[in-house]
């Protein structure tokens, strides 16, 4: 963790940590929805649409990107351990930011895997 | 601490220099543009997932009688736009460092492949017109929409980068040097853009 905030732009770290798990999971939410459009569309004779493949692969990525997001809010937050939430910037601010992608990022990783395993479980192409 | 507490203070390019050395945040122009560029990446979405909605429900996308996407043109053009990213964000970093007339060359370069782009881009859309009418499917209709907006895009892009060529002429201040950084952002962008929409465009070749 030392090493990538040695290493890596200190405000990306923290911009990445705050938004990565939640556009990653925006990102899985809008594919997979594509994805099962194009399965049901009549399209779907030519294309040959694997609804659990992509949603497998989606799930995978995006928990793999959510992971990396967690990683750089916690590096970030170590980084300012020492620093108040409330204190001036643009330490303060980074180890406020940090404090809340930390605790929203676990969210965002669970939302993650709980959508695409209901997608990969639920049959396609039927309501519920 | 910069010798001008407010960036609009600055009015020559060694003053514009110092306050950027000395700038701890972004300026508002520049958020500014990023809740512009983010409103406008929503509209290019839902153009691009209205295009991906009507091809998963047609059995034949183009539709018969329409033909298929051109590969090498489109592709060529696309890679020239790109590579303007390059000058803008060039003439950026010169003028945050009081180099006016390179910052200005660079934007001049730029502004002019940009506008060659969009010369050749509406001599093919024209022509596509004439060929396949919007009218007449959902394909030309979605795929004339997508193209439409983002030539568009490419024009309002032209007139910033006129406008701030116009606007430094008389020399750098810090508001102008706010709208530089804001038409580069901008720029950066419809480059993006542009490789979705031409991404999207051929992806029937796919």
């Amino acid at each position: 963790m030392r090493l990538a905030a040695r290493y890596i732009d200190p405000e990306f770290l923290q911009w990445f940590g705050l938004f990565g798990a939640a556009l990653t999971w925006t990102a899985q939410f809008v594919m997979g929805f594509g994805v099962t459009i194009a399965r049901c569309g009549s399209a779907n004779a030519v294309l040959g649409v694997d609804v659990k493949a992509w949603e497998i692969a989606l799930m995978t990525t995006g928990i793999a990107l959510a992971l990396l997001a967690e990683s750089a809010a916690l590096s970030v937050l170590w980084e300012t351990r020492n620093v108040d939430y409330g204190g001036p910037a643009p330490a303060g601010r980074r180890h406020f930011f940090a404090l809340a992608a930390a605790i929203g990022n676990v969210l965002f990783i669970v939302i993650i895997v709980l959508s695409g395993t209901g997608a990969i479980v639920h049959p396609p192409c039927m309501q519920s | 601490m910069s010798a001008f507490p407010h960036s609009g203070e600055a009015t020559t390019p060694a003053a514009v220099a110092r306050v950027e050395r000395a700038r701890l945040a972004r300026p508002n122009g520049w958020w500014g543009i990023a809740l512009f560029v983010a409103t406008e990446a929503t509209l290019f979405g839902t153009i691009i997932g209205t295009y991906f909605y009507l091809r998963f429900n047609n059995l034949h996308w183009p539709p018969p009688g329409v033909p298929e996407p051109k590969l090498t043109l489109p592709l060529v053009l696309t890679g020239l736009l790109v590579a303007t990213s390059v000058p803008v964000q060039l003439a950026v970093e010169w003028a945050s460092s009081g180099l006016l007339s390179r910052a200005r060359a660079a934007l001049l370069l730029a502004a002019v492949v940009q506008a060659g782009y969009l010369a050749m881009q509406l001599h093919l859309f024209v022509h596509d017109v004439h060929e396949f009418p919007p009218s007449g499917s959902a394909y030309s209709s979605i795929y004339f929409t997508m193209l439409g907006a983002h030539h568009l895009h490419v024009f309002v892009g032209i007139l910033l980068s006129v406008w701030i060529l116009l606007r430094t002429a008389t020399g750098l201040t810090g508001y102008r040097m706010n709208g530089l950084r804001a038409t580069g952002f901008y720029w950066h962008f419809v480059n993006v853009l542009a490789l979705c929409v031409v991404g999207t465009q051929l992806s029937p070749l796919a």
